[in-house]
């Protein structure tokens, strides 16, 4: 056991700080140039039924009851067909949008446009609406997203995509 | 004055304290926020943006990722002369194709095929038989629709019933 001489002074224990502060500024200069401040990557759902299952939902699900008091509502299956700019410089972009429905179909040339119609649409209709959305085929998918996100937005929960116009499934490369 | 310079020849140390406390605090913030799941997608494909889009869950494990985007040779310069070379070999500029990681970049018949024993083996392996693992997509906000929509039907035919379609959330709240 250790005694302490009277009058000696304590031994001085020095911390090698200098290491340990490089270190620390190696790792914070690496995380520093890595750190990528990029926007959250979100999903969204889409359920993929087979055509047999697809099928059977369809055969079960109950006729809704009549009822004369309530005024007739659009029918609830909406086709917004998105059209896409052919030519050279603005390929793949937004050339009109048409809003199919049993009343008739409307043409808007803009998603601000679309988002109004597609209100409309929505507060007329039944609970269980379904939106199909049939982009061309040659429509950018940054597009596609920005329709299917303006009709969300109008209340359009269910959102499905079908298949483009003219679209070959044997042509694959 | 306290504070003024020592005339005694004695030690002069700054105090490293607070450097030190403010350089961990950084080092810890960054250590936090780097983002370790991007080894599992890849770092090619631009998403589109999207306000409807909701964070992930990160509890699901049982998932298949599938990236898709079109080949343009100016995106792939900056990944040096040979990887260019060996995509430019294989596609031509604008043809789509499926990035797997772990896996050589795949034509979509190749990439068919590919999913068709991922099913199979998952079906295999499964307790019940049944497949429960979702695809999620990521397709390059360039890509064709037409394209996107060749993988989605894909992934249906081959008999995966989950499909979550990647996008970067967007915070914007204007209408």
């Amino acid at each position: 056991m250790s005694k302490k001489i009277k009058g000696e002074p304590s031994p001085e224990i020095v911390l090698p700080i200098t290491p340990m502060l490089d270190m620390a500024f190696q790792l914070l200069t690496f995380f520093i140039f890595t750190y990528n401040p990029s926007g959250l990557e979100g999903q969204f759902d889409l359920n993929l039924p087979s055509e047999t299952e697809a099928q059977a939902k369809e055969l079960t699900k109950p006729p809704p009851p009549p009822d004369a008091d309530t005024p007739p509502k659009i029918e609830a299956d909406v086709t917004v067909v998105v059209e896409a700019v052919t030519d050279e410089v603005n390929k793949g972009e937004i050339a009109k949008i048409h809003i199919k429905q049993n009343s008739g179909t409307q043409i808007v040339g803009d998603l601000k446009e679309l988002f109004e119609k597609m209100k409309l649409a929505n507060d007329t209709a039944t609970e269980k609406e379904v939106v199909k959305i049939q982009p061309y085929g040659k429509l950018k998918w940054a597009n596609v997203v920005q329709v299917a996100d303006t009709c969300r937005r109008a209340g359009f929960k269910n959102v499905s995509f079908v298949e483009p116009p003219g679209f070959n499934l044997s042509v694959v490369n | 004055m306290s504070h003024g310079p020592s005339n005694d020849g004695g030690n002069c140390e700054p105090n490293m304290i607070p450097l030190l406390d403010m350089v961990f605090q950084l080092l810890m913030f960054f250590m936090m926020c780097v983002n370790f799941v991007t080894n599992q997608v890849s770092e090619d494909i631009v998403l589109p943006e999207s306000m409807s889009a909701v964070p992930m869950d990160k509890s699901e494990t049982d998932v298949l990722f599938v990236n898709v985007r079109p080949f343009i040779a100016h995106d792939f310069e900056s990944k040096g002369a040979a990887t260019l070379n060996r995509l430019a070999e294989k596609f031509k500029e604008g043809d789509p194709f499926i990035i797997i990681l772990g896996e050589e970049p795949m034509r979509f018949n190749e990439f068919r095929v590919w999913l068709r024993n991922q099913f199979q083996t998952i079906k295999r392996t499964s307790k019940d038989g049944k497949v429960k693992t979702s695809v999620i997509l990521r397709a390059h906000k360039l890509t064709d629709y037409d394209q996107v929509y060749r993988v989605m039907h894909m992934c249906k035919v081959e008999g995966f019933r989950q499909l979550k379609l990647r996008a970067i959330t967007k915070t914007n709240t204007q209408t």
